[in-house]
Formats: C-alpha cells, structure tokens, sequence
C-alpha cells in the first residue's frame, strides 16, 4: 500500500476507500496522513453524509485556546487492501473542509515509512521488511 | 370528495407521532464525565493512555488500547446506543489540521 506527497502542499496523503450505512454507496477519500494524529480517522461533515454514517460516541476534545467542545464520532468502515475495519471516525465540524485526517493507528498492523527526502510513503507488512 | 392529499391526511389522524430520538449531547457529556469520575482513580492507575467508553445508562464500561477497539467492545452490548468516550487520564486535542475554532464551532452548532 502507497500514499504519497502531495505537489501542492508537500504533505503526506493517502487515498483511502470508506463506507457507511448506505449500501453499495463506497467513496474514496483522500487524506492527510499526520503520526500526531490522536486516533484512527476525522472525516469532513460532508463525507459522512454522503455515505450515511451512524452517530456512535460522543466525547470532548479541547481547543488551542482550551474552551472544550463536544466531539462527535461516527461508526464507519474502512476499506485498507481489501479488508474492511470498523473505525470511529471523529466529525470534523467546519462545513469548508474537505481532506480526511488519519493517524498512525488506521494502518495498524502495517507499518508505515516516511522518506521525507525522497517524498515517498509506503505503509509495509513485517515480512516486507524484513525483506528491504 | 376529498383530494388526494386530504385523503392522506385524514389517513394519518389519530397516529402518534415517532418519538424523538435526537440525542442529548451534553446530558451524554455530563453523565458521562460523573460515571468516569467515579471510575477515574482505578481507570487512570491501571489504564492511563486506553480509552474508555460508557454507557450512560446503566453505567457499563467498556476498555480499548484504541477508541475503535474499545468502540467495537461496547458495541456488541449495545448496538444502538450512543455511548460516551474519552481517552483515560489525559484531554483530546483537536489536531492541529482542523481549520476549526470556537468561533466558527459555535456557528455550525
């Protein structure tokens, strides 16, 4: 599995496929890949709509200038080679966003490597790399 | 002789109306925040850094290395419930990528 760098911000992204509760209605997304990312996904508003995903959990998150806010998150499916994963998506509110966010966890148990100099992202198995 | 949307109408009479089932957010915070508070001491010694999900209702918890693991765990008790979540001992922060401040949160909301 690849990602890659995106020429016109020079951040690592990765195209990811996911589902919710509308049948046979998949999208791909694209998404920022950020290791700092606290959980698996965060979706734009207008993606989980568009696939029908089911509110799941509420929970709080803070912000930069520490007024706590409710945080939303949905149950979807994510579609990494061909196996499907139940993931809390968490809703990213502002109507304008358009990239998904995912973390280091979604690609658990593939390993991820990034070669900042040459702009590469590969999300490797154990065996592959062993083999490198 | 009625149209055919006074027929409907007349149809509908005497139904109840479903019930609502829109979620109270922060009811589910609040009670939630109570229950984890009550828990917080063993939770943060022996979990801190898991998450923890809570069922508002019965007071139920439900532990995960990750938020989907301990998602999925409450999940198959309570497949319909919108349930509380927080990361054990420590505060979410919102990802330096979301263009989203109090400001233009409280406008969507």
């Amino acid at each position: 599995m690849k990602g890659y760098f995106d020429a016109k911000d020079g951040n690592p992204k990765i195209t990811i496929e996911i589902k919710g509760t509308r049948r046979s209605h998949n999208k791909q997304v694209t998404a920022l890949f950020d290791t700092g990312h606290s959980g698996s996904l965060s979706l734009p508003i207008l993606d989980l709509i568009e696939i029908g995903a089911k509110l799941s959990n509420i929970g709080e998150a803070i912000l930069a200038d520490g007024y706590k806010k409710p945080q939303l998150y949905f149950s979807v499916k994510v579609i990494i080679d061909g196996i499907e994963k139940d993931v809390e998506a968490a809703l990213i509110e502002n109507p304008e966003a358009r990239e998904a966010i995912v973390g280091l966890e979604l690609f658990s148990p593939y390993i991820a490597v990034v070669d900042f100099k040459n702009k590469k992202l590969d999300f490797l198995t154990e065996e592959d790399l062993k083999k490198t | 002789m009625m149209n055919p949307e006074e027929e409907k109408n007349k149809s509908n009479e005497g139904q109840q109306l479903p019930t609502d089932t829109t979620p109270d957010i922060q009811e589910i915070i609040k009670k939630g925040n109570e229950i984890y508070n009550t828990l917080k001491e063993e939770l943060e010694q022996n979990h801190n850094g898991e998450y923890v999900v809570i069922e508002i209702d019965s007071g139920r918890n439900f532990i995960g290395e990750t938020r989907d693991e301990a998602t999925l765990e409450a999940k198959k008790e309570f497949p319909d419930k919108i349930m509380f979540i927080k990361r054990i001992g420590q505060e979410e922060k919102i990802s330096r990528h979301f263009p989203c401040s109090r400001h233009n949160y409280e406008r969507v909301f």
